[in-house]
């Protein structure tokens, strides 16, 4: 808990600096971003600490074909009031943003910080479903989905965070459902669904369930079942049965495991349904 | 027969609010703390329930900084309640300051005094103790089993019903017989519901400094809610004479009852007397909600009979209760139960209520803002729904018939008071009918109850609940007001009273002023300074208004009785052909004479004396304010949430001294109901240990949880109190459980009986509700 | 170490230690309309407006705010668009406890925007917990600031 061992604050002014604190140092040395972890609860073994402002872009950048680049440092805020992304797919991100935490924390929190804690997340299901990818540097730059990030050997290794990349989605229609006690609490679960559109057939979806309470899962098999066909009634019906039976899910305090499931294919179709338009009970 | 007021019932600005919304240093904690002050760190119990074998502190007291260290072995061994009630508390002395045996994780063990507060902390990490670790007792029904651990085994504890069967305090109270009354009635249902952990969460924690002033005085700044009792209490607890003591008030973020207690001035000031020193504890949020106070669990049947004509004529409560690990309030808590619900139905002639309050291995119960009357309406008021539903009535017309009125008694108000027999009294002001009335015209009961109406997913339903409470202790409390006049014609009101953020010290300032004639700006209120300030019992038992404002409306009569005086020798005129208004004395022909001349003349010139006078006042009755609370709900059919789409309140508190703020008693009341309602509450690990120890994890309501929120004061007049006031501040919350659970129940057909309502447990009400239904084939019409 | 910063306006220079809070350094300072409530980034009682946006002062570190400019409600003298007088007006203010911050967080969402909706406050201000209120009446204060604006400027 205490922070009173902490005897070390730098603020490295490079990428390729700030790398130099990480590269050397073990576990007394922990980067901070936004800094609400580690104000929080600073592990004993913590000594040192790298704010990585100096280091880090917080821009958001449109490419002329509609890529959405975010640099590490940027704000939820930042995020959740950017033009470009209250359009994109649907408006998806925005709308999730406004269920993460309260203003107070997204006026600081980042989204590299967000990324690179991976824990419970309302924001990971969205960013996996939209197929964003995360560029890391370890004396080099590595590029990979977001999925591929959170493998052990990526995440759990010493590593800097540096943008996030979403990939325009001109076909895209999305929707965010959550479920909580409060407005301003962590999710007892939640879902995002993707669904890219040629006419009324569907060409591709994505469907990520979170909070269960473990990482974030993808529902391939109910993606399959929507997927080169129409999404009817019957069609989403059968993906939220689909996602029912392949989200592994766990009990704990504030919901059991029996009822998560049945949230997955709850959550799931009515995704779907907002998606095809016929609005899911919010 | 409301008079006609000018200061009170208009909503003036609170006299402490630009203060507040500056962020001036006005809390316990904003005080500019003396370099040598000492901060306190305490060690807590890990276990629930354990006997203490050995402390060691050698590593601790040799952290450099750290200047004293307190636990069993070096601390007065007396036994004590916290509780800050009136002498003498009718709670059990079942605590020590430091004890030898744990009784619940987050029992005191050891506090530390340091330089600084990281050092503190780090040296109540370094003390060692051996514990001898014993079954813990984690449910009522594991407390009242046969050959269970013995949670107050020691000797000295004095007033616990029965120690050996964990029983802490036990009520009856009765009135004709209830057996031949549910024999005698056509209509008998019986209901059954539990009620969870939770906790007050002011905003800001517990926080205490204490130091010795310039003569050597003790001197606590506290944030309570009892001054006058912190200082008897704390006086008893380490032998100090009360006139060494001064226990100051300063404001004080919220209460709600949690700062009924003497839970840390005992520490402070024992290390101040030790060491010389200040000395400064605030808890943490996580220290707030593990070893603070809470609201007592309980389980509660509620049995109602009645004619087929739906005249109720036999009501039967009994309650348990879990007082947690110590009896604080246990007995009164429990008390409530009956008293603050039994006499709002009346007409019933066999009445009863049984009760016991057991101890557990787990947090304290307190007082908390409603005080056993919010468990108990849960089981009356969807008690009375069922019963409305078998006869066939509708809900609000059966209490239109059935509740209590002007002019009418209930023997429950004599058989049952605070943890002994009460008082007998008639109502003298009940506005409920038209609360009824109007909040149901509001709400459209007429048009939506019954209706089922859907929406997607979600199932629409009203509710309604209706509510009693107190206005103050009858023959227990007591306040005193002390008023004195200035050169100006301003005067100080000096008030024992504690304003917790209520606004207590505006409202009995606008008494004041209403009754000597004076804007509320020529009223300098001074508040909770034992040394300063007359005796006040505190701020509890939604007394404040009615009890302190009494004593107010006393002191200022008698000072303008002697304004009188003065003005009639200046005027050469008998005080009884003088009219004061608005800061004038006036003669019959018109002639005036000044506030400010007959203070400068009492003063200054002829028959000088200080204006001034100090009234007491003991509340012979307590008025009951009345609410009828109305909920319209939408239950989401696949996920068990409940959303609430529009909620109406109807209040009679009797006159409203400040609307604004008898307002926001009534909403801030309200929304707290409704966090306990849907989902606030402590968990535990399956060895006692509390899970939700911070806001992430207790969630209590936040902007986006309030639904839109009505509140109708109902004026009424009650001769009995300050400018026809009652009391206003609990009532609220004891709405929302049944009103939710009772729209519910329009909505789904499911009953509810277990708090809080969260999504699950809905879910999985209404889905054994659906299993249970006869699954039948809807009739062919031609 | 040292920082600099803009304090309510004045460029000040604050000795901080490593691992110190802004809330606490705050508090340090004698900053006492900073609440600290929870630590823990879930009440709300340390807003303060960091380069213009409320946050919780509990969730940085100190040496964040090096280069940056904090505005606490002392610092907020001619642009807390009357929210503090509404507040009182309306009887908003119960305890006292949450009211610097909640005053702070409206002011930010004010400067941005002139005209909220009710609902758009609300979302506004949704980590800014009161135990005393239930919210009612300071929703209604930040509409009453906002409609008094709108006459000065209308009228
Ligand atoms: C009160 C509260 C409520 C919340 N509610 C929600 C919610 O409802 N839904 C939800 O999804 N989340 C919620 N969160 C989580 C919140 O979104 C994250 O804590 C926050 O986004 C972290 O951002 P930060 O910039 O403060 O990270 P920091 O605390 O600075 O960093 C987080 C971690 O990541 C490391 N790190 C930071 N930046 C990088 C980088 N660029 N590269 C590699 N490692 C890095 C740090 O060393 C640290 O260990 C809540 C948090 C709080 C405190």
């Amino acid at each position: 808990m205490s922070r009173t061992q902490i005897a070390e604050y730098a603020r490295p002014e490079s990428l390729n600096e700030a790398w130099g604190f990480v590269a050397a140092a073990g576990p007394s040395m922990r980067l901070v971003a936004g800094g609400s972890d580690l104000t929080i609860a600073s592990p004993p073994e913590v000594t040192r600490l790298v704010d990585l402002s100096g280091a880090l872009s917080n821009e958001i950048r449109v490419t002329a074909d509609g890529e959405i680049n975010i640099g590490a440092m940027a704000t939820l805020s930042a995020i959740a009031e950017h033009r470009t992304i209250a359009s994109h797919a649907s408006g998806v991100v925005a709308a999730m943003m406004t269920d993460v935490g309260s203003p107070l924390l997204r006026n600081t929190a980042t989204i590299g910080g967000h990324l690179a804690r991976g824990k419970l997340s309302d924001i990971i299901p969205v960013f996996i479903a939209l197929d964003a990818e995360a560029t890391t540097y370890t004396g080099e730059l590595h590029t990979m989905t977001l999925a591929e990030y959170y493998d052990d050997a990526v995440n759990k290794q010493p590593h800097i965070l540096t943008n996030i990349r979403l990939p325009p989605l001109p076909h895209a229609t999305a929707a965010f459902l959550r479920l909580s006690r409060t407005a301003f609490d962590f999710p007892i679960i939640n879902a995002c669904c993707r669904v890219d559109f040629d006419g009324d057939l569907v060409t591709d979806a994505r469907i990520v369930l979170g909070a269960t309470p473990l990482r974030s899962q993808r529902a391939s098999a109910a993606e399959a079942v929507v997927t080169a066909a129409d999404l009817t009634p019957d069609g989403i019906a059968a993906a939220a049965e689909a996602a029912r039976a392949e989200i592994t899910t766990k009990g704990g305090w504030t919901a059991s495991a029996e009822y998560r499931t049945h949230l997955v294919a709850v959550l799931v179709e009515r995704c779907l349904r907002q998606i095809a338009g016929d609005g899911g009970a919010a | 027969m409301a008079e006609k007021f000018a200061v009170v019932g208009q909503s003036e600005i609170r006299v402490d609010g630009r203060a507040l919304v500056g962020g001036q240093p006005v809390f316990v904690d904003d005080a500019a703390t003396d370099a040598k002050t000492l901060h306190l760190a305490l060690l807590w119990s890990p276990h629930a329930h354990a006997r203490i074998r050995s402390i060691d502190t050698t590593a601790a007291a040799d952290v450099p900084g750290v200047e004293l260290i307190l636990d069993h072995r070096n601390t007065p061994d007396k036994r004590y309640t916290t509780a800050g009630q009136g002498y003498p508390e009718p709670s059990p002395y079942d605590a020590r300051m430091f004890d030898t045996k744990v009784r619940f994780v987050g029992d005191r063990v050891a506090c530390v005094a340091a330089d600084t507060v990281a050092v503190a902390q780090q040296a109540a990490e370094l003390i060692e103790v051996e514990y001898e670790i014993l079954d813990a007792v984690l449910t009522i029904d594991a407390a009242i089993a046969e050959g269970a651990p013995v949670i107050h085994d020691e000797t000295d504890a004095l007033d616990v019903w029965n120690q050996d069967r964990n029983v802490a305090a036990h009520m009856v109270g009765a009135a004709g017989d209830v057996a031949q009354g549910f024999a005698e009635s056509d209509v008998v249902v019986e209901v059954t519901t539990e009620t969870q952990y939770a906790q007050h969460a002011p905003l800001e924690p517990h926080a205490v400094y204490s130091y010795f002033d310039a003569n050597g005085r003790l001197v606590i700044v506290s944030s309570t809610q009892v001054p006058f009792h912190v200082r008897r209490i704390v006086g008893r607890l380490l032998d100090l004479p009360v006139h060494s003591i001064r226990v100051i008030k300063p404001r004080i973020g919220g209460g709600f009852g949690v700062k009924q207690e003497v839970l840390i001035e005992d520490l402070a000031a024992l290390v101040t007397v030790r060491t010389g020193r200040p000395a400064k504890l605030i808890y943490s949020r996580e220290e707030e909600f593990i070893s603070s106070r809470t609201r007592h669990p309980m389980r509660i049947t509620t049995k109602l009979g009645a004619k087929a004509d739906g005249t109720l004529h036999a009501i039967e409560t009994t309650a348990l209760s879990n007082t947690g690990a110590y009896g604080t309030h246990g007995l009164t808590v429990l008390s409530n139960v009956g008293s603050k619900t039994l006499p709002l139905y009346n007409k019933a002639p066999h009445v009863r209520f049984f009760g016991d309050a057991v101890y557990t291995n787990l947090p304290v119960g307190g007082a908390y803002r409603g005080y056993g009357a919010t468990q108990s309406y849960f089981a009356l008021e969807t008690a009375v729904d069922r019963l409305a539903a078998e006869l066939g009535i509708d809900a609000m017309e059966w209490r239109l018939r059935n509740h209590i009125r002007e002019g009418e008694t209930s023997p429950i108000f004599k058989a049952l008071g605070e943890g002994r027999e009460g008082v007998d009294q008639i109502i003298t002001s009940c506005a409920l009918e038209e609360c009824i009335k109007r909040g149901a015209e509001r709400i459209g009961w007429a048009d939506k109850r019954g209706k089922r109406h859907r929406d997607g997913d979600w199932i629409h339903g009203v509710g309604m609940s209706i509510h009693m409470q107190g206005s103050g202790i009858p023959l227990v409390d007591m306040a005193a007001a002390t008023l004195k006049m200035n050169d100006d014609g301003s005067f100080n009101l000096l008030v024992g009273a504690t304003d917790l953020g209520t606004g207590s010290d505006t409202i009995l300032g606008q008494i004041a002023a209403e009754v000597l004639g004076v804007p509320l700006d020529h009223i300098v209120v001074t508040s909770s300074d034992t040394d300063l300030t007359p005796f006040d019992t505190g701020a509890y038992a939604s007394s404040t208004t009615y009890v302190s404002g009494m004593a107010v409306q006393l002191a200022a009569q008698d000072v303008m009785a002697q304004i009188l005086e003065v003005a009639g020798a200046i005027l050469n005129t008998p005080t009884d052909e003088l009219t004061a208004e608005g800061g004038l004395i006036t003669r019959a022909d018109g002639e005036t004479v000044t506030l400010s001349e007959v203070a400068l003349r009492s003063l200054y010139a002829a028959d000088q004396r200080q204006i001034a006078a100090t009234r007491s006042f003991v509340p012979e009755v307590s008025p009951p304010p009345f609410m009828a609370s109305f909920a319209e709900i939408a239950v989401d059919e696949r996920t068990g949430q409940i959303r609430i789409v529009d909620y109406v309140v109807a209040v009679d508190c009797g006159t409203a001294i400040n609307p604004n703020l008898a307002e926001g008693q009534v909403e801030g009341a309200l929304v707290n109901g409704i966090g306990y309602a849907l989902y606030e509450e402590i968990i535990f690990d399956d060895k006692g240990k509390p899970l939700t120890d911070d806001f992430a994890r207790y969630k209590i309501p936040g902007v986006l949880d309030i639904p839109p929120i009505e509140v109708i004061l109902v004026e009424s007049y009650d001769p009995t109190g300050p400018m026809g006031a009652k009391s206003i501040s609990e009532i609220g919350i004891n709405g929302p459980i049944p009103t939710i659970a009772n729209a519910v129940h329009d909505a789904t057909g499911v009953w509810l009986t277990k708090t809080p309502f969260s999504a699950e447990r809905v879910w999985r009400a209404l889905r054994e509700y659906q299993d249970r239904q006869p699954s039948v084939t809807p009739p062919v019409r031609p | 170490m040292n920082i600099e910063l803009t304090l309510n306006r004045d460029l000040t220079t604050v000795d901080v230690a490593p691992g110190e809070t802004l809330l606490e350094m705050l508090r340090r300072l004698g900053f006492t309309s900073v609440k600290d409530g929870c630590a823990h980034g879930d009440c709300g009682t340390c807003a303060v407006l960091i380069d213009g946006r409320a946050a919780t002062a509990c969730l940085l570190f100190a040496a964040q705010a090096d280069g940056r400019e904090i505005t606490t409600i002392e610092g907020l003298v001619d642009d807390g668009f009357g929210l503090a007088e509404a507040m009182l007006d309306v009887g908003a203010v119960q305890c006292g406890f949450c009211i610097p911050a909640m005053i702070l967080t409206a002011a930010d969402l004010l400067r941005r925007e002139s005209a909220p909706t009710r609902a758009e406050i609300a979302t506004y201000l949704a980590g800014n917990l009161c135990r005393c209120t239930g919210y009612v009446k300071q929703l209604d204060a930040v509409e009453l600031a906002i409609a008094r604006a709108e006459e000065v400027t209308s009228g």
